[in-house]
């Protein structure tokens, strides 16, 4: 297991270190391409050879959940970094230079601290972590160095940081309930999960309140979404659908990590509720936009606020409707990937994000319109159908 | 999901739940065969029709047809993990 996460964290961790040094984009690609191959190894490995946990109460613990993201996570990474070179191909002019050579260091951060946020086993150092990933992403989000994505990745870094702090008090609160408690537990996830009966169910059910505001700007659920939509709008599709893809599957895991413990306590009705009522919420949010959007990459934002809603919702809903947003989670992110994808391509060739622009694309970009038409009609498709054919 | 949503009675969650994605599928479709079906604007008709397979169409064709086969197959080493999940919060296959 030890191993495992040794590969899974110090890949990245040497790939950011020789792309940071190097200024060579053949090489940072090539550098970048043989960690996440070699990540993705080893999330395959840890997914089929199920290696034995470590002994005691561990920080770093790659659990089933764990597992499952890390899979999206690097599933997502993977598939971005082989788009990478046609798409830094396109951005030749000079004005991207300095970008052209943040990008794959900070890609290489990006991986780094997702990997740590979903191994780490321990509420305090998750915020670290997490927050690492908010710093990560933002020289990506003013990729194109406009006035627009400055903003974006201004919102985006004022906000996200923003929700992390109240993310921080549910942390300060999930302390304040675990100290209640016999034996006074620490923050790990694996402690505190042993202790959940005693837990003090008032600051239980505060720190749950709070952490769900918290992690709801980095998911993208509404009230909390705008800052997620304009830094995903303005981004370059790579790291949009990094983003879509893997990042807001990240920060819905923090979620999990609280939601595991709170349903093991009396609060888990109250949970419920609440996540069915954000779920439903970002629903409608996303139902009002996505009719009222002039640009297709607003438009896919969008889209994520209601696939994220849509797995909420089943997460408070539970049973076998968790499964199904499990599984959501994993084919909406593979979905996401496809559609950002193309979407920059189509807004390579078109010029313009205005849907009323782009005409005529299965005559003019075939794939590129098969492939747009495709996930976004298979993801409605399985939406409906519950979400895939495993749950028919 | 919906069999969650059933079992559990959400019938007003349920509800909600299908007229919103009614909505949103309808929404996106709008948008999405605006794209794809209607006629090119007439700046772009002499544009030439067709474009040359990509590595990232590629990618992107390996990222949705791999869903298919884990969908239908539900192999082990996915469904174990999820299996395990679903058993801490008390759900059991």
């Amino acid at each position: 297991m030890f191993s495992i996460l040794l590969i899974l964290t110090v890949l990245p961790l040497l790939a950011l270190g020789f792309t940071a040094w190097n200024r060579s984009l053949k090489a940072s690609h090539l550098i970048t391409l043989t960690a996440a191959a070699g990540h993705l190894a080893a999330t395959f490995y840890a997914l089929i050879g199920r290696p034995a946990p470590l002994p005691g109460d561990p920080w770093f613990a790659l659990d089933p959940l764990g597992v499952f993201f890390l899979l999206i996570v690097s599933h997502t990474f993977m598939a971005v970094v082989l788009c990478s070179p046609g798409f830094l191909a396109r951005m030749g002019d000079p004005r991207y230079q300095a970008s052209r050579r943040l990008y794959y260091p900070a890609l290489n951060l990006y991986l780094l601290a997702n990997t740590l946020v979903i191994v780490t086993q321990h509420f305090g150092l998750l915020w670290v972590v997490l927050e690492l990933t908010t710093f990560g992403l933002a020289p990506l989000i003013y990729f194109y160095r406009s006035k627009e994505s400055l903003e974006a990745a201004w919102k985006y870094l004022f906000l996200v940081s923003l929700g992390l702090v109240f993310l921080l008090i549910g942390i300060l609160f999930l302390g304040l309930a675990a100290k209640s408690a016999p034996g006074h537990p620490n923050l790990l996830v694996s402690e505190l999960l042993r202790h959940a009966a005693q837990l003090n169910p008032l600051w239980i059910k505060a720190s749950f309140v709070f952490a769900l505001v918290g992690v709801s700007a980095k998911i993208g659920l509404a009230p909390m979404h705008p800052a997620d939509i304009d830094a995903t709008s303005n981004a370059p599709a790579p790291v949009a659908a990094l983003m879509s893809g893997s990042l807001r599957s990240t920060a819905m895991l923090v979620l999990l990590r609280f939601y595991q413990i709170v349903y093991q306590t009396e609060v888990r009705p109250f949970a419920q509720h609440l996540l069915m009522a954000v779920g439903a919420f970002s629903l409608l949010v996303a139902a009002v936009y996505i009719w009222r959007s002039r640009n297709y990459k607003r438009l896919l934002a969008y889209s994520s606020v209601e696939h994220l809603g849509v797995i909420t919702l089943a997460v408070g809903v539970g049973g076998v409707a968790l499964l199904g947003g499990l599984l959501h989670t994993l084919f909406n992110s593979l979905g996401k990937v496809a559609l950002f994808t193309m979407a920059g391509r189509v807004h390579h060739t078109y010029q313009s994000r205005q849907i009323e622009s782009v005409r005529g694309l299965m005559r003019r970009m075939p794939w590129s319109g098969f492939l747009s038409g495709w996930p976004s009609s298979t993801l409605s498709a399985r939406r409906r159908s519950g979400c895939s054919l495993a749950n028919c | 999901m919906l069999r969650g949503m059933v079992h559990a009675g959400n019938w007003l969650v349920l509800g909600i739940f299908l007229s919103l994605l009614m909505v949103i599928f309808i929404g996106m479709s709008r948008a999405f065969l605006r794209m794809l079906q209607t006629p090119p604007l007439e700046e772009a008709q002499a544009a030439p029709a067709g474009e040359r397979f990509h590595l990232s169409h590629a990618v992107s064709l390996y990222v949705l047809a791999v869903s298919i086969p884990i969908a239908v197959f539900q192999p082990e080493f996915l469904f174990g993990p999820l299996r395990t999940i679903l058993e801490q919060f008390g759900y059991f296959l």
